[in-house]
């Protein structure tokens, strides 16, 4: 395709490259168990073992 | 009475009524979600209108930045969670008789959700094969992403680029050219695996069901993997009236997850991918030198 580009510059600017932390502390709070698994959990080591 | 008629259909009798559906009635599906694929058109027009680019076709999103195209997104989840309170509410009314519909339903838009986002970023589900697989394991991926099986390599894939931080990048590519990355792995390829794994089989469904059945047939599969657990879990659905209520809180909450998720891998995969897309849209010329830094830092 002969098409003049406008090249963004820099290619990746810095908004971008510290999107990438962002982002993935984003992804690990949607990894993390939900506050009612949570609680679940907390409940089950309080019952004492027979 | 919810109880008593949800112990009156078994999980693997619904699973095999969806399953139905989705061989016979497929075309129903897409007829109700239709409307909820955004078009290369739209997308062309959205950005020509809001940004100072001028794009002809969906592959030059990539000359954009990353937080502009995120904005497109951010702007159309709210359609998309819409769409699913509606279709929630509406087919869960209908209680048991609603049940497969809701689920095959419901799930389709999901799945026709991912597909959009992907193509806001540029990559065009509709044309590309391989990146309509791609977004069928994203889809996979966002239903359950606690869950998702950790022996998939695609799956592995994901979530190595989930966890891809800024460090990582420029750890890859400051300072270094195209070739020299490529050459020594890293980030390039890891998605240039993805894209192998997809064409692969993303080719395996083409033989068996052509362009036109591609659709189906990745999303029958997609299902056959997801399918069971979500049946188990919308059984509750089957109570009328109740439903209603039940049906749209669920699959707006379960839409939402989807589309937070699929919008978190795609807008890296975007900054990630975005000097090699750039270079084979200028037909890899060079772009990168050895004194080039591909990432600018912003100093605090």
């Amino acid at each position: 395709m002969n098409r003049n580009y406008d090249l963004p510059t820099p290619i990746i600017d810095g908004k971008e490259a510290e999107a990438l932390d962002v982002l993935t502390k984003k992804y690990l709070q949607l990894m993390e168990p939900s506050k009612i698994a949570k609680i679940g959990t907390k409940a089950s080591q309080l019952i004492p073992e027979k | 009475m919810g109880k008593d008629i949800g112990l009156t259909i078994s999980e693997q009798e619904l699973y095999s009524q969806i399953m139905t559906l989705l061989g016979s009635g497929f075309h129903t599906l897409e007829e109700h979600a239709v409307k909820y694929l955004i078009s290369e058109k739209q997308i062309i027009k959205k950005v020509n209108q809001n940004t100072d680019f001028e794009i002809c076709q969906l592959n030059e999103i990539c000359f954009l930045r990353s937080y502009d195209v995120a904005k497109f997104v951010n702007a159309y989840k709210n359609q998309d969670i819409l769409a699913a309170t509606l279709e929630g509410g509406g087919t869960g009314a209908l209680g048991f008789a609603g049940l497969p519909l809701n689920i095959a339903l419901s799930t389709f838009l999901y799945f026709r959700a991912v597909q959009s986002i992907s193509m806001f970023y540029g990559y065009d589900v509709k044309n590309d094969s391989a990146e309509m697989v791609i977004a069928s394991e994203v889809f996979t991926n966002a239903l359950s992403p606690k869950t998702s099986n950790a022996n998939n390599e695609m799956t592995n894939i994901i979530a190595k680029i989930m966890l891809m931080s800024q460090a990582t990048a420029i750890k890859q590519t400051a300072k270094k050219t195209w070739t020299h990355m490529i050459e020594k792995g890293g980030i390039p390829l890891l998605l240039a695996q993805m894209r192998a794994l997809a064409n692969k089989s993303a080719q395996k469904a083409l033989q068996n069901a052509g362009q036109k059945g591609l659709e189906n047939s990745v999303f029958k599969e997609t299902f056959e993997q997801i399918g069971r657990k979500l049946t188990l879990k919308n059984i509750g659905k089957a109570v009328p009236i109740a439903s209603a209520v039940v049906g749209a809180l669920m699959d707006t909450a379960q839409m939402k997850q989807v589309l937070t998720f699929a919008d978190l891998f795609y807008q890296k995969r975007f900054i990630l991918e975005k000097e090699s897309r750039i270079a084979n849209l200028m037909d890899n010329k060079k772009l990168f030198s050895d004194d080039v830094i591909d990432i600018e830092f912003t100093e605090k």
